[in-house]
Parts: structure tokens; sequence; C-alpha cells
């Protein structure tokens, strides 16, 4: 590395002097102008003349780092001239401020001249931005979304996945912060096919069928702290699977849609693809969270209902969706803390009640909570009285424990066709193995568990085997 | 930088209220500066405990509280067999190890290796036991376990663990703190910590012995080292009052009880107002909630009032201390909220220096007391439909050598094998766990993990995992560093999740 190199490094440290001092500078001056004191003037051009010397620093390791680096020139060239031209104005503001001020035409266009100067830098500073976090840095995330600049796509697997787009997804998640669509460090651009086979400013990185002579694997199979080993030290490195799969596509010539399957890959490799292509939320997620927004909860309703015993929990940090839980509220509390947990039922997808007694009314307000997937109402003096027609109305229930109940079969009846339900548990009531039988006739798409399970005891359980 | 800006953090934390308003006038440049430097440096650091959103709040240190992600398991029952059950007799089927029964050890296979007790060259040893392929997936179980063996498909074993600590004490300090040294949060410590407890009248963290001893490594394993004290785990006795003086004292009410605890505690805040050690709080919250606890948990700790069908399936006798008991006491405590229960079942050190340390006669009998019960508790919790979400771990804290024992050279009266850490047996079912599955290979003779191998932070971080925890973001800073349970180690068995 050069000394210039060096230098050039101190640039992105270096720029927020002319910023911080400028904007200071602007905004002493237009307080002079509020105020009319103009005694502040020699303090305003002290600092325009610091802004203006720090920011000629600022171009000059610019460019130091601009040799020494490679940047999009559709982003780099916008930053540097922008930056020169800031430079310019600045000498330019500083020297004629010293009269101009005293008259009221020169204060009209000193106010302009700063207006300009500070545009200038916001739009320095935003291509500076976006050279050192990525364009999507300072786009909030719905924007993001519309516009699809997301970074890192996720990666599919269906039968008609190529090895190809399995490599390329190791590349995304591993190398594009340096050699992607943003920055393309050393000339190399991995984002695509045609780039990365062209290669960077030394050549070509992957050689077809020639994994020992391919620049990218000699590269990531240096040791961790030599000076050329890729991904640098301090990134997330390649796991051994990842580069046995880069290793086999690369003796395999490069193909750029050879199918995993009609392939020869090796089933381990096989194995990490399938591994990889299954993002964590979606294993999470299987009819667990619905798949669509709410608002977050109130948090001072969450509050009032902490000070009856109620815990309202959300199901993650970060997700509006709620689970509460009335295991230690009061009895005498129920029905009024189930006619206030309406006001979320929005929110409200996992509801649990056990251990105490819960009428028809209760059942009602239970019923209009919408949005429940889970519901456990688990020894509740539930009887052959008690209407579930009132709850059954809940389409996007998926899990249902009435365990503990004496509910019969024919309490059950106003479930029946209830497509979401996957799991009902009616374990300990009233309802026996035929009548379970029959309501899976009638609830199709439902695991009924209506009788318990028996474990046999054997004469070795009870006694002890001797010298 | 990084660390010693940590450092200055935490011992602010520490003594933030020492601080008076001369203090902060005095500091507070510097403070600003700092603040500003470390906001400027935001993106070379780490992420602090608030990105990883876990805060616990400092008055209910207990209040439940959100994970990561969504978790598949709300609650986890960890029974681990205490001393090390021997993998040869009960799930690692070996024929080649029975042809080379009774032969000396190659000495590949003992050179640059430590053991325990083995010197010199030992013996093999053979299967002491009957295998055979149960269920659809047709995972090898031996006759020593008939009745785990009838829901082998429920269960997913992890056959190539593998750990690095060759000592009971240190091994199971390893396995349940993730250190093999004293002074680590227990993994039910991380996760009360983690979670809170839903039901505010119990602890989040049970623990519950069997076996005529506590484990090797003595309450350190349920420990919570350096979180605040009110996350370790609160061992209940199965005999006689579960918890030790939980009764009110003769001629002493409720309300008279009630009382004293308002006064212990108004003195407690009052000393918190001024000094703000955290171990305060933890002492409030302790008075309340075993005044709470007095009255819950004998009703919980009590499985007389259990229909005696559940007492037939477990195979419970009350008032006995057993693994069966504890076994029921777990389903029961899962059932009211309680998030880990932890069972340390101790006897199952087989080293053939005596009849019950033997294994072709003591593992059998520590099988029978365990065998039904475990099995028990797992159709119970299905039958409540309480398996989905309840996360089951079976495990010792090492393996046992595919070698005969030779203590001191010489041969032992008894048949048994040394500890052994390069491969053994571990199994999960329920919460999240893949049904039926058995993953990891160990070498033809059961001496090292070949594949799939997994070591005990690969089972922590499942865990947590199964819980909703990103187990690299569950942290809590202390000494200057932010400390996890898998410290820098651990990977999510991804293969056998659900």
């Amino acid at each position: 590395m050069n000394i210039l190199y060096f230098f050039g490094k101190f640039h992105p440290l270096l720029v927020h002097l002319p910023i911080g001092i400028l904007l200071f500078s602007v905004f002493l001056w237009f307080l002079a102008l509020l105020k009319k004191t103009f005694s502040l003037v020699p303090v305003i051009r002290l600092g325009l003349g610091a802004s203006a010397v720090s920011s000629l620093f600022s171009v000059a390791t610019g460019f130091l780092l601009r040799a020494n680096e490679s940047y999009p020139d559709e982003i780099i060239n916008p930053h540097m001239f922008m930056g020169i031209a800031l430079t310019f104005l600045l000498f330019f503001i500083f020297k004629i401020s010293k009269r101009l001020y005293k008259y009221p035409a020169g204060r009209k266009i000193l106010s302009f001249l700063f207006i300009l100067s500070a545009i200038f830098l916001i739009i320095t500073g935003h291509f500076g931005g976006m050279l050192t976090h990525g364009a999507s840095f300072l786009v909030p995330p719905p924007i993001q979304e519309w516009f699809g600049t997301k970074e890192t796509e996720s990666f599919v697997l269906n039968e008609n996945t190529t090895v190809y787009e399995a490599v390329q997804y190791v590349f995304n998640s591993k190398c594009l912060s340096c050699h992607g669509p943003v920055r393309q460090r050393g000339g190399l651009r991995m984002d695509d096919y045609a780039q990365l086979i062209k290669g960077g400013k030394h050549g070509e990185v992957v050689l077809a069928g020639n994994p020992q002579e391919s620049e990218i694997l000699q590269r990531i199979l240096l040791p961790l702290n030599d000076e050329y080993h890729m991904p640098p030290r301090e990134r997330p490195q390649l796991t051994d699977e990842e580069i046995k799969l880069m290793l086999w596509w690369i003796e395999d010539g490069l193909k750029p849609d050879e199918n995993i399957y009609k392939s020869t890959l090796p089933a381990e490799l096989i194995t990490l693809i399938e591994t990889m292509a299954r993002p964590e939320e979606e294993i999470i997620n299987e009819n667990y969270l619905p798949d669509y927004q709410v608002p977050f909860a109130d948090a001072s309703i969450i509050k009032e209902f902490e000070e009856l015993n109620v815990v309202v929990v959300p199901l993650s940090v970060n997700q509006p969706w709620l689970s509460v839980s009335l295991v230690v509220t009061r009895q005498e509390d129920i029905h009024s803390v189930l006619e206030k947990l309406v006001s979320l039922k929005d929110q409200l997808i996992e509801l649990k009640i056990q251990d105490r007694i819960l009428k028809t009314e209760d059942l009602m307000y239970i019923g209009k909570l919408e949005s429940l997937r889970r519901l456990y109402l688990t020894n509740c003096t539930l009887n052959a009285e008690t209407s579930l027609q009132h709850i059954s109305h809940l389409s996007a229930l998926r899990y249902l424990n009435l365990s503990h109940n004496q509910l019969e079969k024919d309490n059950i009846l106003p479930f029946s066709g209830h497509s979401a339900l996957k799991n009902l548990y009616l374990y300990n009531n009233n309802i026996n193995a035929e009548g379970a039988k029959a309501l899976e006739k009638l609830l199709p798409e439902t695991k009924i568990l209506a009788t318990g399970f028996d474990v046999p005891t054997f004469t070795s359980d009870t006694t002890e085997l001797t010298p | 930088m990084g660390k010693k800006e940590d450092i200055q953090q935490e011992a602010k934390l520490r003594s933030l209220e020492w601080v008076t308003r001369r203090h902060f006038l005095k500091d507070c440049s510097l403070g600003i500066g700092a603040m500003a430097l470390s906001g400027f440096l935001g993106s070379c650091g780490r992420k602090s405990a608030e990105v990883s959103g876990i805060v616990p709040s400092a008055n209910r240190p207990l209040a439940a509280r959100p994970p990561h992600f969504p978790g598949k398991a709300k609650s986890v029952i960890y029974l681990h067999m205490a001393g090390a059950p021997s993998q040869l007799e009960l799930f690692d089927f070996k024929p080649e190890l029975q042809k080379l029964d009774g032969l000396a050890c190659p000495p590949s296979l003992l050179e640059g290796k430590r053991f325990a007790f083995i010197r010199g060259v030992p013996k093999m040893l053979g299967p002491q036991s009957n295998f055979h392929q149960r269920g659809q997936s047709g995972a090898w179980i031996s006759d020593h376990l008939p009745h785990l063996a009838s829901i082998a498909d429920e269960v997913a074993f992890l056959k190539a663990v593998h750990t690095d600590q060759f000592n009971h004490a240190p091994a199971q300090l390893l396995m349940q703190t993730g250190s093999p040294r004293l002074g680590r949060p227990s993994i039910g410590a991380w996760v009360t910590y983690g979670l809170g407890s839903e039901n505010s009248n119990l602890p989040g963290f049970v623990v519950l012995t069997s076996g005529g001893n506590n484990p090797d490594a003595g309450k350190s394993v349920w420990g919570s080292g350096f979180l605040p004290s009110v996350y370790q785990g609160v061992q209940c006795r199965a005999e006689g009052d579960p918890v030790l003086f939980i009764k009110d004292p003769e001629n002493i009410n409720r309300n008279i009880r009630r009382a004293s605890i308002e006064a212990i505690n108004e003195v407690n805040r009052m000393t918190y107002e001024e000094f703000r050690d955290p171990e305060t709080i933890t002492r409030i919250s302790q008075y309340e909630m075993a005044f709470r606890m007095q009255a819950t948990v004998p009703d919980v700790m009590n499985i007389n009032d259990e229909p005696d069908y559940i007492h037939q399936m477990y195979g419970t006798t009350p008032g006995r201390a057993s693994f069966a008991n504890n076994a029921l006491l777990a389903r029961k405590l899962v059932e009211k909220g309680v998030r880990f229960v932890q069972l340390f079942d101790w006897g199952w050190d087989t080293h053939g220096t005596g009849v019950s340390g033997s294994i072709d006669i003591g593992l059998v009998n520590k099988c029978r007391q365990v065998d039904k019960a475990t099995k028990a508790l797992i159709m119970d919790l299905k039958q409540r439909g309480l398996l989905e979400e309840t996360l089951v771990v079976w495990g010792g804290e090492f393996g046992r050598t595919p070698m005969q024992e030779n203590r001191e050279g010489k041969t032992n009266p008894y048949k048994g094998r040394d500890h052994h850490t390069e491969a053994f047996t571990i199994w999960m079912a329920g919460g999240g766990v893949k049904p039926g599955i058995s993953y990891g290979e160990t070498d033809e003779i059961g001496y090292a993990a070949i594949k799939d191998r997994v070591d005990v932070f690969d089972i922590q971080a499942t865990i947590l995992d199964r819980l909703g925890f990103d187990h690299e973001k569950l942290t809590y800073d202390f000494q200057g560093r932010p400390f996890r349970l898998t410290d820098v180690h651990g990977k999510v068995i991804k293969d056998i999740l659900s």
C-alpha cells in the first residue's frame, strides 16, 4: 500500500470538517440577518475560510482515494465535481463577503450563495454516502420495497434451480458489498454472470474447468491473515461447503444453467443448497403468523392489562402480534378482561385461559377476537350446555385446546368444515374414540386428539436386576 | 477501542446512582463527547443489548418478555442423566465392536488421548445389550429402553455429539452453562433472563433432582452466574415440603406474613433508591414471589391429586423421591407456564467398579427407573396438546468408551466403560424438532463422531433457537464485554428442526 493511498483513506474523516463548519457559518449568517447583528460577520468569514481550506484538503485526499480504489463512475463523478465546485464556491463567497454584507442587495446575494453552498454540500454528501453505505442506506424500508432496492434477494428453491443460482447466492451474501453494483474493488463485479466471467482489472478470476488456477479460489483458500485473502479477514467468511460448491461449479465448466437435480452435484452440496434456500423466517412462519400487517397496539392499553394480572407479550420483538395469558388473572376479573381484550383484537393471535370458570357470555367476547390463531381454554368448566358456536366462526384458528372440560361430541359440531384448524385437542372431555372419529369426518383438515395414550407397565419397570 | 468504552459504560451503569448533581456537571462535558464518539464509531462496534431487544425491566425482572423471533417452543424440559449413560448400550449400535470384544485396543486409538481412568492398553468391549430397529424411522434402540423404543418416531436422535471435558463436573457445567469452569449462567437462567415468566406465582426456572445425589458440579449447573440471581433455578424437593420452610410458622397467619414482607420490601426499596444495586430488586421480587409461591407451589408440587391413571402411566409413588415423580411434576409445571424445567437424575456413571456402576447390571436398573416415566412424560404432553410447544431434551454430559475400563491398569470387577468425549447420543422431542430422525454418525466401533458432528454449543444454540432466540444476540454485559451462553461457538442444528 503506498503512502498516498494511506492519506487518501482520511478523506471520509476530513470531509466532515467543511460540512460542520460550513453549516454552522450558514446558520450564523441567517442569525445575523435576523438579529441585524453584523458584528458576527468576521466570525462567519472565519468559518467560511476554514471550511474552504478544509474542503481543499478534502478534495486532495479524495483524489488520492479515487486513484487507489475503484468506484462506479456514475456516483464518483458527480461526487467529485460537486465537491470541487463547492470548494471554489466557498473561496468565492469568502472573497466577496468582506464588503458585500454592508449593502442590502449584497446581503441578498450572499444569502443566495450561502443557500447554494448548502445545496452543493448536500448533493456532494449524498453521493459520498452512496459510496460508503450503499444506495439504499437512507431510504426508508417501505420505499425500498416499492423500488426494489433491497440488497440481498432471497433464493428460491424449486425443480428448476440451477447450480449457478446457488453460487450466485453465495456471492450475494459474502462478496457483493465490495464487488457489486455499488463498489467494484479491483474492477471486479460479481452480481452478474457476464461480468464475473470477464473478471477484474487484473484479468479473469474464474477459469472453466480449472479451479486450481482460478484466482477467486486461490484467494479464498489463502490463510486468513494473508493480505490477499478473500473475503477480508473482518468480513464473514465462506463455509467449507460453500467453497466446495464453488469449486465444483468451476470444475464443471462455469455452466450458467445447469439444473442442480440433473447435475452430478454430490448429495452434501444439494443439502447445502436446500438449507441455503430456506430463509429463517419461512421456517418459523408456516401458518403461525398472519401474512398481513397491523399497527402496534397502544402501550397504555397493555399497561392497563398488566395491572389486572394479565400477561400480554408480543410474539417477538418488533412484531405487533400479541400473545395473552390469563393464567394468573383473578376469576372475578376474567369477564371484564375478556371484554377489554376486544380492543386488541387486531393484534391478538394467541390466548391462553386455564383453570377458570368460563360462561357463555365470556365465549361471546372471545368470539370477537377474530385474529386468534391459537386458543387454549383448558379446564374452564365448559360443558354440554356451553355453546361453542360463539367461537367456532374464528376462521383464523390453527390450534384449539379444549382439554379438561366436560364437552360432548355435539358441542364440537359448530366447528364442522373449519378449514384452517390444524390441531384440535379434546383430551379429558366426555368424548370417546368413536366420537372423535365422527368429528374427524366433519373436520377433514383437522387432527383431532380426544383420547389419551396408555403406557403399559412391564414387570421390568418395577423390578431390579441383581447379579 | 470498543472494549474500553464498554468497560466504561458498564462501570457507569453500576455506579449510576452515585452520581450527584456536582458529579454530573463535572463529568458531563466528557460524557457528551464520549456519547458523540460512540455514535460516530457506532458502525465499527457491536450491537448493544438494547438492539437485541432483551431489556428486562428493573422493577419486574421476571415480567414476561418477547424473544427475538416467534419461538416454536414455549418451554423446555431438560432431562439430564448425570454421570453419562452409555450410548453404546442404548442407541449407538456397533456390531463391529462385538467382533473386537476382548481384543487389546489398537494404539492408534490411544495415542495422544487422555482418559479419566483408563491407563495402559485396555481391551475393547462389545455392546452389552440387544439392539433392534424401531418404528417407521428405524432408529436403533436397545432392549434396555423398551418404552422409549415404542415411541422412536417421536424423537430426534443426535448420534454424533462431542464435548471436550472428560470429568463429570466440568462436562456438566459445559453442557449446562457453556463453560467448564464456574461462574457462567445456566441455560435455564439465560432463558428466564430472556423470556421472563408467564406465571408470576411460580419461578420461571425449576430444578428437580433424583437418583439420590445432586449432580457432581453442584448447584452451579442451574446457577445464574453473573446474571442477576433472580434468574437462577429454584430447586424443589420431591419429598416433604417442596421448598424448605415454605409453610408459615405456627400462629403466623397470611396477613401477618404479608405485612412483614411488605415492611421488609419497603426497607429494601429505600436501599435500592440509594444504591441502585440490581440485587436489591432481585431480593424484593424474591420475597414477593416467595409469598405468592407459598400458596401456589405446594399445590403444583403435589401429585396426590393426579388421577390414578396418570400415576399408572408414569409409575409414580407419591411421597417418594423418584425420577418418575419429577417427570410428572415437570409436566405439571410446564402446564402452569414454567419456561424451563431441569431434571437431574444421578447414577449413570458406569465404570464397572461396583454392581450399581456396571454396564450390564447398574445401567439396566437406571434405564428401568427412567424409561417408563420418560415415555409417559412425552405422551402426556402430547395428549394435552403441549408437546408441540415443549422441547424435551434427554442426555448426559459425555459418552462412554468402546474400551472396557481398566482402572489403574487392572481389570474392573464388573463390565464398565470410561468417560468418553468424542461421541455420544442425545435426543430431543417435541417443540419444533423433527420427529423420527437420527442425525449424525459415528465410526464403526463408535469411537469418534464422523458425520454431522454437533458439539455442546450447537445443542445450546438449538435449544435457544427453538424458544425464539438468536443465540448470538442473547447477551449480557459483564466485565466489559457482552457474554452469551455459547460464547463464540454454536451453530443451530438446522437439519433437525421442523
